[in-house]
């Protein structure tokens, strides 16, 4: 148990929870669950046609976002030329994908999304009024701990998403959503009102499940066979860069070395 | 007190215009159904029975479920899809204020395409329902609690 998050384990000699993080994962947990009582807003689940590793997948895919996510691009919340990093621990197993918002405008990274929805204001703006909570300038940290685990902060809302495998080609995606018990009404109320992007009905994340599952239905097709599109390197290092799939190479590697494939 | 049979039918047309603009459109049509200052929110059971706020869509005004219509037009990626939806047990309860508070029952079936029907969600509708100026009934409070609490992986249109 760390900060109010409870984590448990089949291993008989279980390492102790900061070894396993690594020094700069266990550093981003802190950030968020840094000490402060947690105030429980909510659950959602959701049950996903997909093998669970599409959706460390989605996660750990950082450019993504700007690419599929209209929402995000359109009001500026991601994307793929904001300041940004990719970081794992030593062994590649968990990763970080920290980021910082721009804004509603066009420029090179975005005129190539050819559905920008530039003309878009929204009708009654109160649904995205993001606040700095943070001491550093991240608006976006998505963590992902091996092997089931998301830790997300996307302006200000937080959850955890733990991945529930059901069959190699399900998977549930269970969310809890929460804040800080030392949080004023406001701030409750803007996290419940940016919680219209994410899970099953999510403005953004609607988008993700929808994509595993046209990808999951590609895959079902061709059992016996590989595929594998090989972009941007063959690396595991980190970036300082979101226009990267490192850290889903660095998974694989390590899933590899577990499964003894 | 109860609803007469006028009242009775003018609710229960209410609910069928709510059904058909949601399943055959046209979706725009959707937010006039409600007033402008209002309440939508979609909350899976075990959330609304601990007492716990989060809502997977919540709109607090008119001008929201517009942003929510124009985002399933044009921004949220998803798969072709029909809805039809089966509003039952149509309760109303008219407070003293002229408000009705209504209880009804509702099933979503969802066609994608090359798959069977299935249901979507199943649950009830707490909702409070005003007559607009021009006398027409529209809702100021619309909570959609779902008992399929877990969603068969996107729920895209408003329930």
């Amino acid at each position: 148990m760390r900060n109010g998050v409870i984590f448990g384990s089949f291993a008989a000699q279980p390492p102790a929870l900061e070894a396993y993080l690594g020094e700069t994962n266990l550093a981003y947990f802190d950030r968020v669950f840094d000490g402060r009582e947690l105030r429980l807003l909510g659950y959602s689940r959701q049950l996903i046609p997909g093998n669970w590793k599409l959706m460390f997948e989605n996660i750990k895919d950082p450019y993504h976002a700007s690419l599929l996510h209209v929402f995000l691009v359109t009001f500026g919340l991601f994307r793929a030329d904001q300041e940004s990093q990719v970081q794992m621990d030593d062994s590649g197993r968990h990763a970080l994908l920290i980021s910082r918002r721009g804004e509603q405008r066009k420029s090179d990274a975005t005129q190539d999304i050819a559905n920008l929805r530039e003309d878009f204001v929204l009708q009654d703006p109160r649904l995205l009024d993001p606040v700095k909570e943070f001491p550093d300038d991240a608006t976006v940290v998505m963590q992902t701990i091996w092997p089931n685990l998301i830790v997300q902060q996307q302006s200000n809302t937080l959850a955890l998403r733990q991945i529930r495998p059901r069959s190699p080609g399900t998977f549930e995606l269970a969310w809890t959503f929460f804040g800080y018990a030392d949080d004023d009404e406001a701030m409750t109320t803007r996290r419940l009102r940016q919680a219209n992007l994410m899970s099953s009905a999510g403005l953004v994340s609607a988008d993700d499940s929808e994509v595993i599952k046209l990808a999951q239905d590609g895959i079902d097709q061709y059992p016996e066979d590989h595929g594998i599109v090989v972009m941007g390197g063959v690396g595991t290092g980190n970036e300082n860069h979101m226009v990267t799939e490192t850290a889903i190479r660095a998974f694989y590697a390590h899933y590899r070395e577990v499964m003894d494939l | 007190m109860t609803l007469d049979a006028g009242q009775q039918r003018a609710l229960e047309d209410l609910y069928d215009r709510y059904g058909q603009a949601l399943d055959d459109g046209p979706l725009d049509s959707w937010p006039a159904l409600f007033t402008p200052e209002c309440t939508y929110l979609v909350i899976p059971r075990d959330n609304f029975e601990q007492g716990l706020p989060l809502a997977i869509m919540r709109c607090e005004s008119r001008a929201m479920l517009e942003d929510r219509v124009r985002s399933v037009q044009e921004t949220i990626m998803h798969e072709p899809r029909y809805l039809r939806h089966q509003i039952t047990n149509v309760r109303g309860t008219p407070r003293a204020t002229g408000e009705i508070d209504v209880v009804a029952n509702y099933v979503v079936i969802e066609v994608l395409p090359d798959e069977l029907p299935k249901i979507l969600s199943v649950g009830r509708y707490l909702d409070v329902v005003v007559a607009a100026e021009d006398g027409s009934l529209c809702f100021r409070e619309k909570r959609v609690v779902y008992d399929s609490v877990l969603v068969p992986n996107t729920i895209v249109y408003p329930l």
